[in-house]
């Protein structure tokens, strides 16, 4: 577990980060589908703070895992071979683009007409960078990480706990009440279901990869055991995540079920994010 | 460009770490950091059998093991700002410290658990061959340290003719990263895929 606490500013990165992206996703198909007022508009915008403060946040812990955080520019010469390079690039994209979004909409800036290809064009850059710093932990001398699973994780924990974040902000401006919100909130919760399933199956199959993993310093199943409290944790937070989502979705109420199962999704997902960091095994020393 | 390469004769090495000790002091290193490590490999058991005879399959060797200086360094591939570079005369890799954001990408990355990063440094840290020695015409320390004259170092041809290109456990298969390792394997030492063994010593040297 030592790994684990040595990484938990970047445990702390990967899970607000993509939580936080994966809200601007649904924010996207509220956007796009529904026929917002302007005085909801106007709430959806301030309230998307919400999620840009936690990519933002996230951003910062990832700096306190850099010795030298002042040398940051440097890392953009390694774009092309370094994975962390193209995840950092690919992911000052997306904030770049989100931070836009965001402000252009708070100073009543975007028409609806701009709004629209610019919220869809955050949302795939948003799951882009979600790919990317799932695919930046996949290195052929780490076989524990070494797996398309990894970013399949990624991807669904951010679609899950992102779909609850974006349905928090809904909720709080009052956008998905009525009935009319009714095939926003249908859409969101194939999106989030199929995140949880998507992020418990790649979940599950990492663990179990890790049965069979051997180096002369440690088993695998050596080194499963200890993370196995933080993954039931995160199980328990997931299916309780997954029923809030249910009854904002399906049910009467909206904001205290986005509120409770936002909350639990960020405990679920820092658990996972956690346990991954200390299932590192290196092929060799 | 001459390419430099360690050769390490487990025939020869009685564990003694008096090589990663001259390199402690010599790099003036704190107890927590060591350029060079002494991997104890170990593995086998003893039985009597059927007819009382104690047998034993038991077996143990140590590896002294710093920076391969590979040919194709997973350290160097996985580095955002190019700080962890090949040096185009020496074929030595080393860390530009001034460019190294201490991210301990290349620390993750190597098989060889030689890169660490140095929180009050700032930077990775790592054998860089002695580079300095090497100019002034001088091998290593460690290598100069050894009493049982078990490590070498100088060109890969010359390194090539003493020992196969490592490939003994606990270290992985040769061909992941081409070290610039060369090892005289021992009676005891088992292949890289072998799960004979194991490390020993890993309050030491992990």
């Amino acid at each position: 577990m030592e790994t684990a606490l040595n990484e938990l500013p970047l445990a702390i990165f990967t899970t607000l980060a993509p939580l936080g992206a994966g809200a601007f996703v649904v924010l996207a198909i509220a956007v796009c589908s529904l026929k917002l007022e302007a005085g909801q508009l106007k709430a959806i915008d301030r309230l998307s703070l919400i999620p840009a403060g936690a990519v933002a946040a996230g951003f910062v812990a990832s700096f306190f895992h850099l010795a030298s955080p002042l040398h940051a520019p440097s890392v953009f010469m390694g774009i092309g071979h370094s994975p962390l390079s193209n995840e950092i690039a690919v992911g000052m994209v997306f904030f770049v683009a989100m931070a836009v979004y965001v402000l252009l909409g708070m100073f009543g800036k975007l028409s609806l007409s701009v709004r629209k290809p610019f919220s869809l064009v955050v949302a795939v850059l948003a799951l882009i960078f979600v790919v990317f710093t799932g695919l930046a932990y996949m290195m052929p001398t780490i076989p524990s990480w070494n797996s398309p699973l990894v970013p399949l994780e990624m991807l669904g924990m951010a679609l899950f706990g992102g779909t609850l974040i974006g349905l928090f902000v809904l909720a709080l401006a009052g956008a998905i009440d009525g009935r009319a919100a009714h095939m926003v909130k249908s859409l969101a919760f194939i999106l989030g279901f199929s995140g949880f399933v998507a992020a418990a199956v790649a979940l599950v199959g990492h663990v179990d990869m890790l049965g069979e993993l051997w180096s002369p310093a440690v088993a695998g199943a050596t080194l499963a055991e200890p993370v196995v409290p933080y993954l039931c944790g995160a199980g328990l937070c997931g299916v309780v995540a997954v029923a809030c989502l249910g009854v904002v979705c399906f049910g009467k109420r909206t904001l205290a079920p986005a509120a409770v199962g936002s909350a639990v999704a960020l405990v679920g997902t820092f658990l996972v994010r956690f346990a991954f960091y200390a299932m590192q095994m290196s092929i060799g020393l | 460009m001459t390419q430099y390469a360690f050769h390490f004769d487990a025939t020869r090495c009685t564990g003694c770490k008096t090589c990663e000790f001259a390199c402690k002091d010599y790099k003036d290193l704190d107890a927590d950091s060591a350029y060079r490590k002494v991997y104890e490999c170990a593995g086998g058991e003893t039985v009597r059998d059927a007819d009382g005879c104690i047998r034993t399959t038991c077996f143990s060797y140590p590896v002294s093991i710093s920076c391969n200086h590979c040919d194709s360094p997973a350290c160097m591939q996985v580095c955002p700002t190019g700080a962890m570079h090949k040096d185009d005369q020496s074929g030595l890799v080393s860390v530009d410290e001034g460019k190294c954001i201490g991210c301990g990408y290349c620390h993750m990355a190597c098989p060889y658990n030689s890169p660490k990063v140095d929180r009050e440094k700032g930077h990775s840290v790592k054998c860089d061959g002695c580079a300095e020695r090497l100019s002034a015409g001088e091998s290593p320390v460690c290598v100069e340290a050894c009493p049982a004259r078990a490590l070498a170092f100088g060109p890969v041809e010359e390194m090539g003719k003493l020992g196969e290109r490592a490939s003994i456990a606990p270290l992985p298969d040769a061909s992941l990263t081409y070290p610039n390792l060369f090892v005289k394997a021992c009676a005891d030492a088992q292949p890289s895929d072998s799960r004979a063994g194991k490390i020993v010593n890993p309050l030491e040297v992990l």
